[in-house]
């Protein structure tokens, strides 16, 4: 009997918290307290992933964002350690109370919308691989190739697009440059010096240590 | 056959590259483009009236090139659609031909011009447009190039702009050519309204399958009318054309003699089938064609300015042909097209060849004894004269003939044949003597030229005398073609119908009687005794000075129509300062500030933006959505 | 579908069907890994592998629309059919007239990065794939290649605030509408059960409160896009603060590759009779309220750049007018006029953007209407291109602009919307007042101190000049000759009702 309607429970418990993790991410002040709640709600949302057996889909969440991706803002939350004062006094200002009515009254439209989706006949259900690493693996390089390719794409023009913004020095330093650091590499080792750079190089030093 | 794109395009090619690149080269090579061109289009149009000359089949003697569909919206299809038929091609090979000539002789006479790369790129651009006018199967296609032709005769009249004078009179040929093209725009748009299509071809067969009331087509052909009376200088508004002689004389010569000019008369042969369906337009045209004739005759009498005598005669000569076509005899009207395409060209580079050895010099009685001097321009000129003047058996003479002939047999609905022949008669005796007057005061008699103008007279390079000398052959020996020519145009305009051989001598002598006349007269006149003129002039008294003064129409316009638009402007000017200004400031500052408050709501602020955006989202749910399920 | 069949149709047939978006991943990769191993100071070679690959991909576009190919690729995940083409073909010619407008203003600003044209050819692939994307995922995932670089290139100039705080801004408020769009698929995906486009009709059977709400939300996504109000707000912002060659890109390219998803969704997915009645008169609203607003607020701009962002905003609304006319018609044709618009507005917007590039500086653009004082005594020629185009915004005949406005507005004729193509025009006439603001100011203006204006190019850039002639000769000549494009066009639109092979 209990298990019968706990997946019901789970769900709305879960669902729940990841509403309330959200809320909460936007309401608190504290950059600490709002990054923990989007744990809270990255992870209950991983957790009815899990309820709606897609455990590759659910396990990924898990990893990506309540493991990597937030453990990054956390790093940048306390690189920026920013004051109570720089992070400035929340105020209930009238123009957020609008924005509350808005999204509000978004809700209150899309809800008679997702009451019909309550009432449609489920498509087939899940087969006994659904959800499993194999069949989504099956799907990603069958049916779906073009996109999760061009996923890799978004994220690499994303790679480039925050090295270009973060990139402090502009100059033209080949960093990576291959045949800048074979050369650098030579230099280093003594091969390509001419007797003569090495000569001046030493003669400078000598006449500095007199 | 030569597509005919690339006989359009040519000149405009020339005209471009001068443009852009003409400041890297240098005179030679801006000549020698722009020349190149002309004559390239010229052996192009050859080649492709060959081409319709060895086809058998009429219906194979027309080239047609498709470019492409200009506008396509509904019903209405307005193609840009080149044909070639066998008018096209005496149009072709005049422009290109002549103009050739034209543009050899604009280069001496130009030598010296800091204009000269700018010159040539006008006329270039004026023969790119003056195919595109001949060529273009649309009405609309072909109203571009008769814009264009005026664009760039304003552009020349004008071409010494620094000149106030010059600046006005390209003002004025502007003007009074728009009361023409708004005649032709509102008639292509009744033709429009009542073909559904602009296409001459189109046109030509839905006519043939189905007339259009005469009525209608009186309309048509009245509001058309007027339109080729402005850019053809009919009455009454043929006032710009001697006023646009400040231009450059090969200019005179190019577009105010052979070719723009006579833009009115083809349209009106091209579209022969409408006018064939009104007997009272045409009748209109025959009237006022024969009555131009002999108006511009009478004030050319009086004129001292060498280019104002050959423009009042350009005036009449036009009268003439608007006379053949009114009359029905469209082949005769093109053939006396042709012909004065060559005497009148010949003429004007001839006066403006007397201009050139002068150093400038336009005024008639400060001429005088220069055959001597300018031994080719007066031989030429002599033939150019006597052509115009209508002696066998040179060109004038058949063309002219042929005219008065089928204006004599015509049953217009206006006039009579027999008042419109003898205009035409009195027209010619007029033209006689008012060429011979010409000739005799430049080129006989004793030299009343200034001294230090005598000291630079000179005759003209080869560029200039070589056209002169073509173009005099031409003008000799082209009325021999005269059957040809009727048999060439007979697909389009029918054969000619036999005329009475009675009537047909009876004109004749008469013409040469006429001719011969005029001419004596004005030999009597200016060489045996030169006082009489003066003695008539001064017996004549205020009739002398009202053709003098080319009898006040230019006041009487400026009093009626220049003074009541200026009135009207005026009026206009008060009601727009002190209505319409207000409304629109009113509006403008409404606008403006409406601008303004919205532009409050572009704070800056992403917030503000988002909330914008939420509430742009909700109400496109609730329409979406109808706020319920 | 299962695993098998799904690879088993996989194969070379699909990777040459995307070539022209494959063709341009590949060259941003290779700008990326030659710029990594070449120690060159010039970035010039980037720039010419760039337009290489824009000028192979348009002409693969165009050969492919001119011998109306018809490709599925991917297990129908993208179509290359006409319509398609016709986009790649149209956004790629935009891409490359952005390009050629880049090397010079990047070297006077010191940021002339590899980086900068690898983001673009990577943004013209989602573009590309954008408007041949067969279902909504697709759909989105290009969607959001195309406007990632594009939110970094707003703030290339980093060192300039405006620069940044403008692509900040661009970022925030597009991750927002980026949410509601995916929302917006999720909804239908629940009404409909399948994100396939042309299978989303079913939706309105099963769920139709679901599937009107994602209709709505995925509109808004597309709206936001395209800068219509009230999801414009982030435009003139973007618009000025991003360096000029980057809001060249933005106003031709990210504002023409839009509309491809945006028709195919609305005529394909939405373009039943029910799904119609109820977005058209929306979009018919969205449109008076757009041009309105854009112009309006156009009017009282000093600075050419912000002006022309209202300015796009306006041209949005004319589109949808086209748009509304062709779903009241029926018509691929009235489509196919949207078509040449966009054409033609990417040519334009090119040539007025290229001008202010010409002038700006080392330190300073050349974007107010007081630095245009004089232009036209000083640089005849340069001022004369800019009349070109700004009176072909205008809509003067026998300019591209006028063709544009002229077909959308007699088909929105055609369809009896005479009242919303009288505002439209009265619209055009409320635009005619800013654009030849700026023209006055060319010509007709003195320098307050009636010193001479000094205009000089600081850094010639063929690329530039060749730029600004191209969109010239292609505003006058596809305006004048206004036939093989709006041929093309129609046979691009009528492809999209065509089911796929």
């Amino acid at each position: 009997m209990i298990f019968a309607v706990l997946p019901d429970i789970l769900f709305y418990l879960f669902a729940l918290l990841a509403v309330g993790g959200a809320l909460s991410v936007l309401t608190r002040r504290n950059p600490m307290t709002c990054a923990a709640s989007l744990v809270v709600s990255v992870l209950s949302v991983a957790l009815l992933y899990f309820l709606l057996s897609a455990h590759f889909v659910g396990v990924a969440q898990m990893i990506v964002y309540a493991g990597a991706i937030v453990v990054l803002f956390i790093f940048v939350i306390m690189l920026l350690n920013l004051t109570d004062r720089e992070l400035g006094r929340g105020r209930m200002t009238l123009f957020k109370i609008f924005g509350a009515f808005l999204a509000l009254s978004v809700l209150a439209i899309l809800a008679p919308g997702m009451r019909s989706m309550v009432e449609l006949e489920p498509s087939g259900g899940p087969g006994p691989a659904y959800g499993g690493t194999a069949e989504v693996g099956r799907l990603l390089f069958g049916e779906y190739l073009l996109p999760f390719e061009l996923t890799s794409i978004l994220i690499l023009a994303a790679m480039v697009a925050g090295v270009v913004l973060a990139k402090r020095d502009l100059t033209p330093k080949r960093l990576f440059s291959l045949i800048d650091w074979l050369l650098a590499l030579a230099d280093r080792l003594s091969i390509l010096r001419s007797p003569q750079k090495r000569e001046r190089k030493q003669g400078g030093a000598g006449g500095e240590a007199e | 056959m030569v597509v005919l794109r690339f006989l359009i395009l040519a000149p405009l090619a020339a005209a471009l590259l001068n443009l852009f690149f003409g400041r890297w080269w240098g005179k030679k090579t801006t000549a020698a483009l722009a020349c190149g061109s002309v004559f390239l289009s010229f052996c192009g149009a050859l080649r492709n009236a060959y081409a319709i000359q060895i086809h058998s089949l009429p219906a194979q003697r027309v080239i047609v090139d498709e470019i492409f569909t200009w506008i396509a919206v509904g019903r209405t299809v307005i193609r840009m659609d080149l044909v070639q038929d066998n008018l096209t091609c005496v149009m072709c090979l005049i422009i290109t031909g002549v103009g050739f000539l034209i543009h050899l002789y604009s280069v001496g006479y130009m030598a010296h011009d800091g204009g000269f790369r700018r010159y040539f790129i006008y006329l270039n651009l004026f023969v790119f447009f003056m195919l595109l006018l001949v060529l273009a199967d649309n009405l609309l296609v072909l109203f571009i190039g008769w814009e264009g032709v005026g664009l760039c005769s304003y552009l020349l009249i004008g071409f010494w702009h620094a000149d106030m004078k010059n600046a006005s009179a390209g003002k004025k040929a502007f003007v009074v050519n728009r009361i023409g093209d708004f005649g032709f725009l509102l008639g292509m748009l009744v033709i429009l309204l009542t073909a559904g299509t602009l296409s001459v071809t189109e046109l030509k067969s839905a006519v043939a399958l189905q007339p259009i009331a005469s009525g209608t087509a009186t309309l048509i052909c009245l509001l058309l009318f007027l339109g080729a009376a402005g850019k053809s200088a009919q009455i009454p508004l043929y006032t710009w054309l001697p006023d646009a002689m400040a231009g450059p004389t090969p200019v005179s010569a190019l577009i105010h003699a052979a070719t723009m000019v006579t833009a009115g008369v083809y349209m009106i042969a091209r579209l022969h089938f409408l006018y064939a369906l009104s007997p009272l337009a045409s009748g209109v045209v025959a009237a006022v064609g024969a009555a131009t004739a002999i108006f511009a005759a009478v004030i050319g009498l009086a004129q001292n300015d060498i280019k104002k005598v050959l423009a009042y005669s350009t005036v009449s000569q036009l009268g003439y042909m608007f006379l053949a076509v009114g009359v029905g005899a469209y082949t005769w009207g093109i053939f006396h097209l042709t012909t004065h395409a060559f005497f009148k060209a010949l003429l004007f580079l001839g006066a403006g060849s007397v201009i050139h050895g002068l150093s400038g010099e336009q005024n008639l009685q400060k001429m005088g004894g220069l055959r001597k001097h300018l031994p080719v321009t007066f031989v030429t000129m002599l033939a150019g004269t006597l052509a115009i003047a209508g002696v066998p058996p040179l060109a004038g003479f058949f063309s002219k003939d042929e005219i008065l002939v089928a204006a004599r047999l015509a049953e217009p609905a206006v006039w009579s044949g027999r008042v419109l022949s003898g205009i035409g008669l009195a027209a010619a005796f007029l033209t006689a003597f008012y060429m011979g007057r010409l000739l005799c005061l430049a080129f006989f008699g004793s030299s009343r030229v200034e001294k230090e103008k005598a000291a630079h007279l000179h005759e003209s390079p080869w560029t200039m005398t070589v056209p002169l000398m073509i173009l005099a052959i031409l003008s000799a020996i082209a009325g021999f073609g005269h059957h040809h020519f009727s048999e060439w145009l007979a697909p389009l305009f029918g054969h000619a119908a036999p005329t009475p051989a009675d009537i047909h001598d009876r004109v004749m002598w008469a013409s040469v009687a006429v001719a011969l006349a005029g001419l004596g007269l004005s030999a009597l006149f200016y060489i045996r005794s030169p006082g009489i003129p003066a003695r008539i002039a001064a017996g004549l008294g205020g009739l002398y000075r009202l053709v003098a003064d080319k009898f006040y129409v230019d006041e009487l316009y400026d009093r009626m129509a220049v003074k009541a638009v200026y009135w009207t402007g005026v009026l206009s000017h008060a009601f727009d300062k002190h209505v319409i200004d207000r409304l629109v400031n009113w509006t403008g500052g409404s606008l403006r500030a409406g601008g303004f408050v919205i532009s409050f709501l572009q704070t800056g602020n992403v917030g503000h933006y988002a909330i914008w955006f939420l509430a742009g989202v909700s109400a496109l749910l609730v329409l979406f959505t109808g706020g319920a399920p | 579908m299962n695993f098998e069949t799904a690879v088993a149709n996989l194969g070379f047939r699909d990777l040459a069907g995307i070539s022209p978006a494959l063709n341009l991943i590949l060259a941003g990769i290779a700008i990326l890994a030659l710029d990594a191993i070449l120690p060159m100071r010039s970035k010039l070679l980037s720039a010419w592998i760039a337009l290489l690959a824009l000028a192979g991909s348009l002409f693969a576009s165009l050969h492919r629309l001119a011998v109306g190919a018809d490709i599925s690729a991917f297990n129908h995940a993208v179509r290359m059919d006409p319509f398609a083409n016709a986009f790649s073909a149209i956004i790629c010619l935009a891409s490359t007239l952005a390009v050629l407008s880049a090397p010079k203003y990047l070297k006077l600003r010191e940021v002339h990065l590899a980086e900068y044209y690898a983001l673009i050819l990577f943004s013209v692939s989602g573009m590309v794939l954008f408007g041949a994307s067969q279902d909504l995922l697709m759909m989105f995932l290009a969607l959001e290649t195309m406007s990632i670089p594009v939110y970094c290139l707003v703030g290339f100039t980093r060192t300039n605030v405006y620069s940044t705080e403008a692509s900040m801004k661009y970022f925030l408020i597009g991750a927002f509408a980026a949410g509601f769009l995916v929302y917006g698929i999720a909804l239908l995906y629940g009404a409909a059960g399948t994100v396939r486009i042309e299978d989303l009709a079913v939706g309105l059977d099963r769920a139709p409160g679901l599937f009107y709400s994602g209709m709505a939300l995925l509109l808004v996504g597309f709206l936001f896009k395209i800068g219509a109000v009230p999801f414009h707000m982030w435009t003139p912002d973007a618009y000025e603060g991003a360096p000029t060659p980057v809001t060249t890109f933005m106003a031709e390219a990210v504002k023409a590759a839009p509309f491809g998803g945006m028709l195919k969704v609305l005529f394909v997915g939405f373009g039943f009779e029910e799904a119609m009645q109820v977005w058209q008169p929306v979009l018919i609203g969205i449109a008076v309220l757009t041009m309105t607003v854009g112009n309006l607020i156009a009017l009282v701009q000093d600075d050419v750049k912000r002006m022309m962002g209202y300015s796009s905003i306006a041209h949005s609304g004319y589109i949808l007018v086209g748009v509304a006319a062709a779903a009241e018609l029926h018509s691929t044709d009235a489509l196919a006029a949207v078509l040449y618009y966009l054409f033609i507005y990417v040519l334009m917007n090119a040539g007025t953007f290229g001008v202010l590039i010409l002038f700006s500086s080392k330190d300073k653009d050349a974007n107010h209407l007081d630095d245009l004082v004089g232009l036209g005594r000083e640089r005849p020629w340069a001022a004369a291109l800019m009349t070109v185009f700004l009176l072909s915004l205008t809509g003067i005949p026998p300019l591209g602009g006028f063709f544009g406005k002229f077909y959308i507005f007699s088909y929105a004729i055609q369809a009896g919307m005479i009242p919303l193509v009288v505002i439209a025009i009265l619209n055009s006439v409320v635009s005619a007042y800013y654009y030849l603001k700026v023209i006055g100011a060319m010509y007709f203006r003195e320098p307050e101190d009636g010193a001479r204006a000094v205009f000089y190019f600081e850094g010639y850039s063929v690329f530039l000049i060749a730029m600004l002639w191209l969109s010239a000769a292609g505003v006058v000549y596809w305006g004048i000759q206004s036939e093989t494009p709006l041929l093309l066009a129609e046979q691009a639109t009528a492809s999209l009702f065509k089911p796929a092979p």
